[in-house]
């Protein structure tokens, strides 16, 4: 059995990282969320828009996202700082997070002044940095949540990059873990293969449901898919129409039958194979499956990024060997060699492949174990919330 | 090898070096010239398509041919509509 040290949560959860977060709750405390972090060490979720001028959906989503990034297994504590005139109320916010046995606190701007809400923030995480306990507790794959992304496709996501991922979640679903995959129009024109995979008839449909309504969404607006997806980048790799991006995309999710769906930013309900309806957006998409308490997200890239997320480690896996040599400080797992050896050898890709998906086995047991990704190493703590309606 | 096919029921194959207009180039059994450079990356057709087929990687439709396609012939954007794409019936 593969075992993994790391913290066991007073509601069961188990976590690989142990992390402070200061979650601002809507871009106006953002600046005093930066200033705690910066002068505590803590981990910032800053926001983009937040907690206000939302309707109905967006709101209840807000919430529930919030709510995730407190109640995330890779979390410890959470200090959520608002302004107070906000539409959703910071305090009741971290009532919301103490509900789901996890612990938090919270500071309003408007109750204290900036000057003092940085302040008390300071001295609260400071307090709560001593109480923090060791890396002991030992858990198993079957703990573990992880999260599935593509971002800046090109032709060796779908020959390469994404199959070794679908070797490794084989590997994982095996080992009893939950993997989440997103981006519902990354699935367009894939559909079918996965609906046939679907456990039950039920889950089948509400798959369908949900990548029609993605399709119907986008025409709606009357704009042609091309250029978006596939994106001028994805384009320019070799990728011609949405049904080759989806169709090389589903490779990450290997074999393994579909177990259900959730909404954007809401927790897996059992284990195996699970989607969530999120957007393909590489930075919306991460934080959706970060909110949804992924412990590690896997994220595959043909031109590269740097992306990270503020609590889910991000693993980048490449198989371009032009990205993995150029982009060498994003990337931490480089599957260049398969293109090598197809071009020089002629061995054959599904063994290639077989050699990836071990690789990625072992990077995520060595990062689950504490090992820090590059994205970590260098800070990156991108986030934001999908948004559905108008802003009020 | 330059290039590979994912499923024996490809019309398409993937470029994985950049191949000059005139090489030769092995897929299987048979042997196919190449009619245009084709970048590293890019598909070439290793059968002929008619204007209005599929064209198929991974063993499932990624488009549909808007012109006649050789085998050997570059496949990208400018021959091939997605069924997704507006104005397609």
């Amino acid at each position: 059995m593969i075992e993994i040290r790391g913290w066991r949560r007073d509601n069961g959860d188990f976590g690989i990282r142990n992390h402070i977060v200061v979650l601002s709750s809507v871009a106006c405390a953002n600046h005093a969320t930066l200033e705690i972090a910066r002068r505590t060490g803590a981990i910032p979720v800053i926001q983009e828009e937040g907690a206000c001028g939302m309707f109905g959906e967006d709101r209840k989503r807000f919430i529930r996202c919030m709510v995730g990034v407190g109640a995330h297994p890779n979390v410890a504590w959470t200090l959520v700082v608002g302004l107070g005139c906000e539409g959703v109320d910071s305090h009741q916010l971290a009532d919301k997070i103490t509900n789901k046995g996890r612990e938090a606190e919270s500071l309003l701007i408007q109750e204290e002044g900036m000057k003092k809400t940085i302040e008390k923030g300071v001295e609260i995480i400071n307090r709560i940095k001593k109480s923090l306990k060791p890396r002991e507790e030992s858990g198993t794959l079957e703990e573990l949540i992880i999260g599935l992304k593509c971002g800046a496709s090109d032709y060796t996501s779908g020959l390469i990059s994404n199959p070794a991922v679908g070797k490794a979640v084989d590997f994982l679903i095996e080992h009893g873990a939950t993997v989440m995959f997103t981006e519902r129009l990354e699935v367009v024109g894939a559909e079918h293969i996965l609906a046939k995979r679907a456990r039950s008839k039920k889950v089948a449909e509400d798959f369908l449901r949900r990548i029609k309504k993605a399709v119907e969404d986008v025409n709606r607006i009357g704009v042609d898919w091309i250029g978006s997806q596939p994106s001028m980048g994805n384009i320019r790799g070799g990728l011609t129409t949405i049904e080759e991006k989806s169709l090389g995309a589903i490779k990450k999710t290997g074999n393994s039958p579909l177990e259900g769906c959730v909404d954007y930013g809401e927790r897996p309900k059992g284990k195996g194979l699970c989607f969530m309806d999120g957007p393909g957006y590489d930075v919306k998409a991460v934080s959706g499956l970060m909110c949804g308490g992924a412990n590690i997200i896997l994220f595959t890239t043909g031109l590269g990024t740097y992306l990270g997320s503020p609590v889910s480690p991000v693993i980048k896996i490449t198989g371009n060997p032009k990205t993995a040599k150029l982009l060498a400080d994003a990337i931490d797992v480089d599957l260049s060699f398969i293109l090598k050896e197809i071009v020089s050898k002629g061995t054959s890709l599904d063994e290639l492949l077989g050699l990836g998906g071990k690789r990625i086995v072992e990077k995520i047991i060595s990062v689950a174990n504490g090992k820090l990704t590059k994205a970590e190493k260098s800070g990156h703590i991108e986030f934001s919330i999908e948004r559905i309606g108008i802003t009020a | 090898m330059k290039a590979v096919i994912m499923d024996e029921k490809d019309s398409v194959a993937t470029a994985v070096v950049p191949i000059k207009k005139g090489e030769k180039v092995r897929i299987g059994e048979t042997e196919i010239e190449i009619l245009s450079d084709i970048p590293q990356g890019h598909k070439f057709a290793i059968r002929e398509i008619k204007a209005g087929e599929p064209i198929i990687k991974y063993g499932e439709i990624i488009g549909i041919a808007t012109e006649d396609i050789k085998p050997g012939e570059y496949v990208h954007v400018h021959n091939v509509k997605s069924r997704y794409q507006r104005g397609y019936k």
